[in-house]
């Protein structure tokens, strides 16, 4: 019995031991793979009007291309 | 500035866009890219950002196709080789669904012109829409509203009259790209003052086309 017993605490230490070894490690893998598809988004444009416009008005509606903003001010 | 247009129009077909973005009116740019760029391609954003921070003008932000910024700077720092070429790698195709969603808007774009009897802009819009997505059903609408342009009382003659403002100034909403820069603005803008008052009861969109662009080229750039 007591064998029994200790083969037993001794298996839910190492099950601990292992727990806490992987959990750390876990945490921060989840995250990052979490942060992969959480992306920060480019803040929004606010446009009145446009030049050589084709109906597209946000960001949002460029999303899968690459755009280049340029901010220019003629003064 | 010249150099923007010829970077949109080397990776256009890669999934590569070009915004001009700017605080100042229409008129003010405008006058403003006919003594700079007259033969701009890329599109002009009037407008504020207010998300963004710009340490001096000019200044670049470029994004990712995931939405996100990838980079930012002077525009002389841009290094098409190290910033612009490894985003383009990322670009993808756009799903159905969002090919239907961008066509929908350009029909919803072209359409305010023909509302607004501005039918030589409507009609490059509805161009725009049937080459970029020939295939959907808004290009399909498109072709059948580019056949009933004219239709309506008096279309014929905004047109044509439209159609001689856009020849006098070189481009429907812009100087063309084959048009070369303004070399006598003030007698262009007493010809455009002519052809409002002589379109002023047959045509009067052509009219208030007419007397924008007086208004753009009666300012000389400094």
């Amino acid at each position: 019995m007591t064998s029994t017993r200790t083969r037993m605490v001794t298996a839910l230490a190492v099950l601990g031991v292992s727990l806490a070894l992987w959990l750390p490690a876990a945490v921060p893998c989840c995250r990052a793979a979490a942060q992969t598809t959480d992306v920060e988004l480019a803040p929004e444009i606010e446009i009145h009007d446009w030049i050589n416009g084709d109906g597209r008005t946000t960001l949002a509606d460029f999303r899968g291309e690459v755009v280049l903003l340029e901010f220019w001010n003629s003064h | 500035m010249g150099h923007l247009s010829r970077l949109q129009d080397k990776y256009r077909a890669k999934g590569f866009v070009v915004i001009g973005i700017t605080g100042e009116d229409r008129a003010t740019n405008l006058r403003y890219m006919l003594h700079n760029d007259p033969a701009f391609t890329y599109r002009v954003a009037l407008g504020s950002a207010p998300g963004y921070e710009t340490p001096e003008f000019p200044w670049s932000v470029l994004i990712a196709p995931d939405g996100s910024v990838a980079w930012q700077g002077s525009p002389a720092r841009m290094s098409v080789k190290k910033n612009l070429k490894p985003l383009l790698a990322q670009v993808r195709k756009p799903t159905a669904a969002e090919r239907d969603a961008r066509a929908a808007k350009m029909l919803a774009f072209a359409n305010a012109f023909l509302a607004d009897h501005f039918f030589v802009r409507a009609e490059s819009a509805f161009q725009a829409l049937i080459t970029t997505y020939p295939a959907s059903e808004a290009a399909t609408t498109a072709k059948a509203r580019m056949k009933s342009l004219l239709v309506v009382d008096g279309a014929r003659v905004e047109y044509d009259a439209q159609n001689a403002i856009v020849k006098l100034v070189g481009g429907v909403e812009a100087p063309n790209p084959t048009s070369k820069r303004v070399k006598n603005p003030e007698r262009d803008a007493a010809k455009l003052k002519k052809l409002a008052q002589q379109y002023a009861e047959s045509a009067p969109r052509a009219a208030r086309l007419a007397l924008e662009w007086a208004d753009i080229y009666s300012e000389v750039w400094k």
